[in-house]
């Protein structure tokens, strides 16, 4: 499926296919196309033998001046090799999903086949707007086991509120509000009074649907129950050294703070 | 001039500005980006009844006249519960620009912009659609071989996520590929959206709370080194509000890989919240490729933390992290044929608020297995089977997708998939069937259509009457327009055309 999107969004782009076979020449042995450039630093005499500069910028698209070394295609002489773009052995099954480490630490790898704009089709500013992009078709539909689960981190990419609870607002599901809307977690007969773990487990799907005022009804120093939401190994000496305004939501004064 | 007008006057002069520079001596590439989509569904609403007016149900619980479950708190003169919401219906229809400029006898200097126009056609509001106008990103850049610098409205993704900013952004490369040097910082905008902080459109829900009133400060700095098999990313970054001794955030965050040999690789990172004394995310990786490179293995740790800035009272709620192990492998059978498997376990530290009343599960995991196959007579195929279990909810599914391209100008997938999503929270055993059917079409060199139907038909299985029904259709319709300074780029290479920045400076 996610190979399916890979093309799709290729594809708007108007980029080249994702995932065709090409035939290496027996020449060019398994694992050739991750170092050769190497050889073709040392000489392009041998690759001008059945290349010419479309082959290499079939893929090195952010750094083009590699192929000033081999000659333009003609009508009259277009080349023995026809190159098609193709990930390497290393996007195998799934890279997608685990590429965040290495394209952070060597972005230079990256670069040596991809440019900016490959990025920002996923990782674009207008996220959630309808266009294929990171998730797979149908994502919506098993969007909430992924987001209590925090397969992947929703935030990095989607303002909770902005996106997460403006959408579920839309669908009736948000707290909007004066009281907690009883009954929506009806599996669990006492959740409001045991809901503490799920809260600290699943913190971000919680205000998803949840205003600030929500919790505060009982957990709050203003209020009547005055539950403390605080866990245990809580710094608050720490938080309200560097952010006392905080506190305030909550507290008369900023507790330990001067008066 | 209101708050959310003040930007048009800058852009405007900053657009006239351009406008009035030759443009014959200039380069540019454009890209017109309109969506639409028409949907309607029903989505739930709360309603209350009178204490005395509900009936005992046959599993001892409430119920309505009419059947629906309620839950009546204690003390409370009524009990609530979820009815059928109206039928909801939107028509979202949304346009993006994107342009880039160069060729203006500075070599290196370039202008970006990605501006979007939103709204819904049906007044229903759809999520997106405000504000109406966004400059998602606008900025110059400048780059050369040992400098580059954006000035303008621009954004960085890295391992705190999606940092947008109205402000610079510079950095150094004194021996080439081998070390950068970098910093930004300016205006904040909020966490993964392009608005201001203090924009009442990131507060749907309309708590006073949840709005910083003043704008943050962003400054980060950090630096990448290249050494041979060993590369790597260290990064600084905190915000303050503007004009108060608040710290919003203050974190540090480090990313390396390293290719120990041509089929092994390691890589990993972390971050550490400076704010709160806490570790963040974190996570390692060990990907093996075996010799022929037709299979692929990885196993990997990874710890999550949630994240929240420090004007909102989320992270003193203790949200707690959770720690896991898995693994993925992907194995080229032959030409054309992939097959795909992965799992993860992780379980959550020890939250301390556990009570004897709500049991709720503490680990989870989640697992995949799928094959593909790869143009066989312009086909393709896809089909997997996953399954995840955790806290909250859970879902078990099965899809199939097929591809037809019968030329490089079209493209029609078919997809379908049956799955199970119960939440644990909620009696909402759901089953349902999602299908789709999308086309691509490039109509003209610089001219791509898209269209897009996806149905969910859903099965719900409660005992009461909240039996309710989230089976919709959704269409999409795309068009793509791009073009350029064609006096020029139609001569290059199509890889080339498909840089929308034009070619990188060396």
């Amino acid at each position: 499926m996610t190979r399916i999107l890979s093309v799709a969004a290729a594809a708007l782009l108007g980029a080249a296919s994702w995932g065709v076979t090409t035939p290496v020449l027996a020449q060019h042995e398994p694992g050739w196309l991750t170092k050769h450039g190497t050889d073709a630093r040392k000489s392009t005499e041998t690759c001008a033998v059945c290349h010419k500069r479309n082959s290499c910028l079939e893929c090195h698209i952010g750094m083009p001046e590699v192929a000033n070394a081999l000659p333009l295609a003609t009508p009259e002489d277009p080349g023995l090799a026809q190159v098609q773009r193709k990930p390497p052995a290393s996007h195998q099954g799934g890279f997608r999903n685990r590429h965040g480490t290495p394209a952070a630490a060597a972005p230079q790898n990256c670069a040596v086949c991809h440019v900016r704009s490959d990025c920002l089709s996923c990782h674009r500013p207008d996220g959630g707007s309808g266009a294929p992009g990171f998730h797979p078709a149908a994502f919506l539909s098993r969007h909430p086991a992924a987001a209590y689960g925090r397969e992947n981190s929703c935030s990095e990419c989607h303002n909770t509120t902005a996106f997460c609870a403006d959408c579920h607002k839309t669908a009736g599901l948000v707290a909007s509000g004066r009281t907690l809307r009883g009954g929506y977690h009806d599996a669990k007969q006492f959740f409001l009074a045991g809901h503490g773990k799920a809260a600290r487990q699943s913190l971000e799907s919680c205000v998803a649907c949840h205003a600030e005022r929500d919790c505060l009804q009982c957990h709050s120093a203003l209020g009547t129950r005055k539950f403390n939401p605080h866990g245990p190994g809580f710094d608050a000496a720490r938080l309200r050294q560097r952010n006392a305004e905080m506190c305030l939501a909550c507290h008369v004064t900023v507790p330990g703070g001067e008066e | 001039m209101t708050r959310r007008r003040k930007w048009i006057l800058p852009v405007a002069v900053a657009a006239a500005a351009l406008w009035s520079v030759p443009l014959q001596a200039q380069g540019y590439r454009v890209r017109l980006d309109t969506r639409f989509q028409s949907l309607s569904f029903r989505g739930v609403a709360v309603d209350s009844v009178l204490r005395t007016a509900v009936t005992g149900g046959p599993t001892g619980g409430f119920l309505t006249a009419d059947g629906f479950a309620v839950s009546c708190p204690e003390g409370a003169a009524y009990c609530t519960y979820f009815r059928p919401g109206p039928k909801t219906g939107a028509g979202p229809v949304s346009g993006t620009a994107s342009a880039t400029l160069w060729g203006f006898g500075v070599p290196g200097l370039q202008f970006h912009m990605i501006a979007r126009a939103a709204t819904d056609l049906r007044d229903a509001g759809w999520p997106g659609t405000e504000p109406a106008m966004q400059l998602l990103e606008g900025y110059a850049a400048y780059s050369r071989d040992v400098v580059s610098l954006k000035l303008g409205r621009t954004h960085d993704v890295n391992r705190l996520g999606w940092v947008g900013f109205d402000g610079a952004t510079l950095e150094f490369r004194p021996f080439g590929r081998a070390l950068r040097v970098f910093g930004y910082g300016g205006r904040s905008l909020a966490r993964s959206f392009p608005l201001p902080v203090t924009s009442a459109d990131l507060n749907p829900l309309g708590d006073a709370l949840e709005l910083p009133n003043r704008d943050q400060i962003l400054l980060a700095g950090g630096l990448g080194w290249f050494l041979g098999p060993f590369a790597g990313r260290a990064l600084y970054q905190r915000e303050d509000r503007r004009g108060a001794n608040a710290t919003v955030s203050e974190r540090i965050a480090a990313d390396w890989s390293l290719e120990a040999s041509p089929q092994v690789s390691l890589s990993g990172g972390a971050d550490y919240n400076i704010a709160t004394d806490e570790w963040g995310k974190a996570d390692v990786a060990l990907n093996v490729l075996t010799e022929d490179r037709r299979a692929r293995f990885t196993a990997n740790g990874r710890r999550y933390r949630p994240y929240f800035d420090l004007w909102s009272i989320w992270g003193a709620f203790s949200p707690v992290a959770y720690s896991a192990a898995g693994g993925s492998a992907a194995w080229r059978a032959m030409d054309g044929l992939e097959v795909r498997a992965r799992g993860e376990y992780y379980t959550f530290d020890e939250s301390n608020a556990a009570t004897p009343l709500v049991a709720g599960e503490s680990d989870g995991w989640r697992a995949s297995v799928s094959a593909a196959v790869l143009r066989v007579a312009n086909w393709s195929f896809d089909a997997g089977y996953e399954r995840a279990i955790g806290p909250g909810a859970s879902s078990q599914s099965i899809e199939a997708a097929a591809t037809y391209r019968p030329s490089s100008a079209l493209l029609v997938t078919v997809d379908g998939a049956r799955m199970v999503r119960p939440l644990e929270y909620r009696f909402n055993d759901a089953h349902l069937w999602s299908y789709g059917l999308r086309i691509d079409f490039e109509a003209a060199q610089g001219l791509r259509l898209t269209a897009d139907a996806r149905g969910y038909s859903e099965e719900r299985q409660r005992d009461d009457a909240a039996n309710l029904s989230w089976s919709q259709m959704r269409f999409n319709l795309g068009a793509i327009i791009e073009f350029g300074s064609s006096s020029d780029s139609r001569r290059l290479h199509p890889a080339i055309l498909r840089i929308p920045e034009g070619r990188r400076p060396q």
